[in-house]
């Protein structure tokens, strides 16, 4: 060792000397991976859950979303009522309000393909491709009570070559026990201007969660394939702007610069470039209403010395819009983690739930119908996407009634005013309101940039 | 292996003679797993990472800047992945946690004890961050030198010192409070 080392030094180096790890041998290893991959187009062999393989802002969006309950899987298991029905189409059951307006525009198309292996069945129902992304609905089905949830080691091949850099990102709805839904939206580097390419997809894991403490994840490890044709059914009505420099603006937290947007019937994307810090970046649109605009996922790829190029997702801008204010932030994660916030369910409307320093939740009116249960109620705050998707209705014991976050309807376009749908519930009952403490954030305003964007 | 025996072997797989980066990987292999054993804490993911990090150096091979030391490249991209690793199980038992609030904590992850592996080092280890643990590694087991170290992080040299003192105090520290029997705390990713 050197002479340079102090005693102490000396000392951690012996203790390192002294810790006997086994032998390993590799070679073989890493050349039939090699040779794997050349002629397979395998993907990388470690096992990534989607839900953990999309960027990290897509994930807190998503923690966002499931951080809005505070249910343990024990108890989810226990609830018999999906929020929301699912009446089969998966598009309008998990996906945003862009996939929605899509669908019903005609931009998606349907694929029902399914593949099983270990029991467990997958099926791919629709495909929505625009160009500014390419979601496609899916459902797990197992033999098993195992809760699948999430899809992992997925190899992504377009037009007959493989993608090892694809991300793909997921949003799953548990059904019951043996049944989930959700989105899986992919990126690759490709032609974003392409009308059509064929697309292939191996999926390699399935896991989920068993809600047995002893045991609380289930894994399935299987080979369930697709190959499907994606064309784009709304070239006509794309929107692909780059701009020239200007559209940026420097602070003492960075440097943010917008280099294009392309905006379709379902989806707001904008491309970017930042210096700066960037865990926990995320970005967030106004129009020039002042109305913010729901973030779907982003994704960046990080450079030297803080740097980051990449595009955030939103849904579509209304229609009319002119410009668009992008500002970025960061989430502060809370270290305690969220804190549940209840409040008895009376007459003396309105009643606040406070969600932290993000804002509060505020119930208007609960209507007792015969066929349903209507919450009405909005956000103010500071992430009114984030927020509005945590509140939820109790039994007095802290029974949850519904598992899923429900059918939430936007009912205004100049406030964040939602209707929260629940099955028929006795009136008579006594019930508890809850949220959730939300992650806080901090908006970067000095680094606003402004675009006009064309029609 | 020698700088110069390395630089011909790997000049034969840029010319497509793939067995050469066996030789390669033997070379190695060991202190890329140890590395990533220490950083992890787990064997087994220990030698998954180890294998994608020699898979992702044949592939990024033409990123190799010849002239430099291909170890310290081979360590520069154990460390991203090892990063990667403790970010995305970080997140993800974060998710799960959500769904299970009672089951998943870090620590009912943590690995069984495997007897060759000195524990009281590797919990000392694990309780500090992770780009930390990077530093000490590099220094410590490695010896190689803070300028190196900093071109591996993309950090200042003053910055890398600066954490590395800190973090050898840390584990210092953690190491004597293990052997007084003081931890009883969770790891925290």
């Amino acid at each position: 060792m050197s002479e340079a080392f102090h005693t102490d030094e000396r000392e951690l180096k012996r203790r390192f000397n002294e810790t006997e790890l086994p032998r390993i041998q590799l070679e073989a290893r890493v050349l039939a991976d090699l040779d794997g991959r050349l002629r397979k187009k395998q993907p990388l062999r470690s096992k990534r859950l989607l839900a953990a393989g999309c960027s990290a802002a897509a994930v807190i969006l998503m923690l966002g979303i499931l951080s809005s309950f505070p249910a343990s899987a024990e108890k989810l298991r226990q609830i018999p009522v999906v929020g929301k029905l699912f009446e089969g189409n998966i598009f309008m059951f998990a996906g945003d309000n862009g996939l929605i307006d899509g669908q019903n525009a005609g931009m998606s198309a349907a694929l029902n393909k399914e593949a099983s292996d270990q029991g467990v069945t997958i099926k791919l129902q629709d495909v929505l491709y625009d160009g500014a992304r390419l979601s496609i609905g899916f459902e797990i089905i197992s033999e098993q009570p195992d809760r699948p949830l999430f899809l992992g080691d997925i190899a992504v091949t377009v037009d007959g070559q493989f993608k090892p850099g694809a991300s793909i990102s997921t949003k799953p709805h548990a059904i019951d026990d043996k049944r989930s839904v959700g989105i899986m939206t992919i990126d690759f580097d490709g032609d974003e201007h392409a009308d059509s390419f064929d697309l292939e997809l191996s999926i390699g894991e399935v896991a989920g969660l068993t809600g047995d403490s002893s045991s609380p994840y289930s894994r399935i490890i299987g080979e369930w394939s697709f190959q499907m044709e994606v064309a784009n059914h709304s070239a006509d009505s794309i929107n692909r702007v780059e701009l020239a420099e200007g559209y940026e603006a420097k602070s003492k937290d960075g440097h943010f610069q917008i280099k294009g947007y392309t905006l379709t019937p379902a989806t707001t994307k904008v491309d970017f470039t930042y210096m700066g810090e960037t865990e926990w970046l995320s970005f967030q649109i106004k129009d020039d209403r002042g109305m913010i605009i729901q973030t779907l996922d982003s994704q960046f790829t990080l450079h030297k010395k803080n740097a980051a190029n990449g595009s955030v997702r939103f849904a579509p801008l209304p229609s009319g819009t002119k410009e668009i204010f992008v500002t970025p932030y960061y989430l502060l994660p809370a270290k305690k983690g969220d804190v549940k916030v209840s409040a008895e369910l009376t007459e003396a409307f309105p009643i606040a739930l406070s969600q932290g320093n993000v804002g509060e939740v505020i119930v208007n009116d609960v209507e007792f119908l015969d066929d349903k249960t209507l919450i009405h109620y909005e956000v103010q705050g500071i992430n009114p996407y984030l927020q509005y998707a945590s509140l939820w209705l109790e039994t007095v014991d802290g029974e949850m009634i519904i598992s899923d976050f429900g059918k939430r309807t936007r009912v205004s376009d100049d406030s964040y005013q939602f209707v929260l749908e629940y099955p028929p519930l006795d009136p008579a009952q006594p019930y508890v309101l809850g949220t959730m403490t939300q992650t806080d954030m901090r908006l970067l305003e000095e680094l606003t940039v402004k675009v006009e964007v064309s029609p | 292996m020698e700088r110069s025996e390395i630089d011909r072997l790997l000049q034969s797989v840029k010319n497509g003679d793939r067995e050469s980066y066996g030789a390669i990987v033997a070379a190695y292999q060991q202190p890329i797993f140890n590395y990533c054993c220490h950083m992890l804490g787990q064997r087994q993911e220990a030698e998954d990472v180890a294998q994608d990090v020699f898979v992702k150096g044949f592939i990024r091979l033409n990123q190799y800047k010849e002239g430099t030391s291909f170890k310290a490249w081979l360590f520069k991209i154990a460390c991203h992945e090892c990063l990667n690793k403790l970010k995305r199980k970080r997140i993800y038992e974060r998710l799960l946690g959500v769904f299970s609030l009672t089951a998943a904590t870090a620590h009912a992850e943590l690995p069984d004890v495997e007897p060759e592996i000195n524990t009281e080092l590797r919990d000392a280890l694990l309780r500090i961050k992770p780009i930390d643990r990077h530093i000490i590694l590099q220094r410590i087991v490695e010896e190689n030198r803070f300028e190196d170290i900093a071109e591996q992080l993309d950090m200042s040299y003053a910055a890398v010192r600066k954490r590395y003192e800190r973090a050898r105090k840390q584990l210092q520290h953690f190491l004597i409070q293990k052997e007084d029997g003081q931890d009883e705390r969770s790891f925290s990713y």
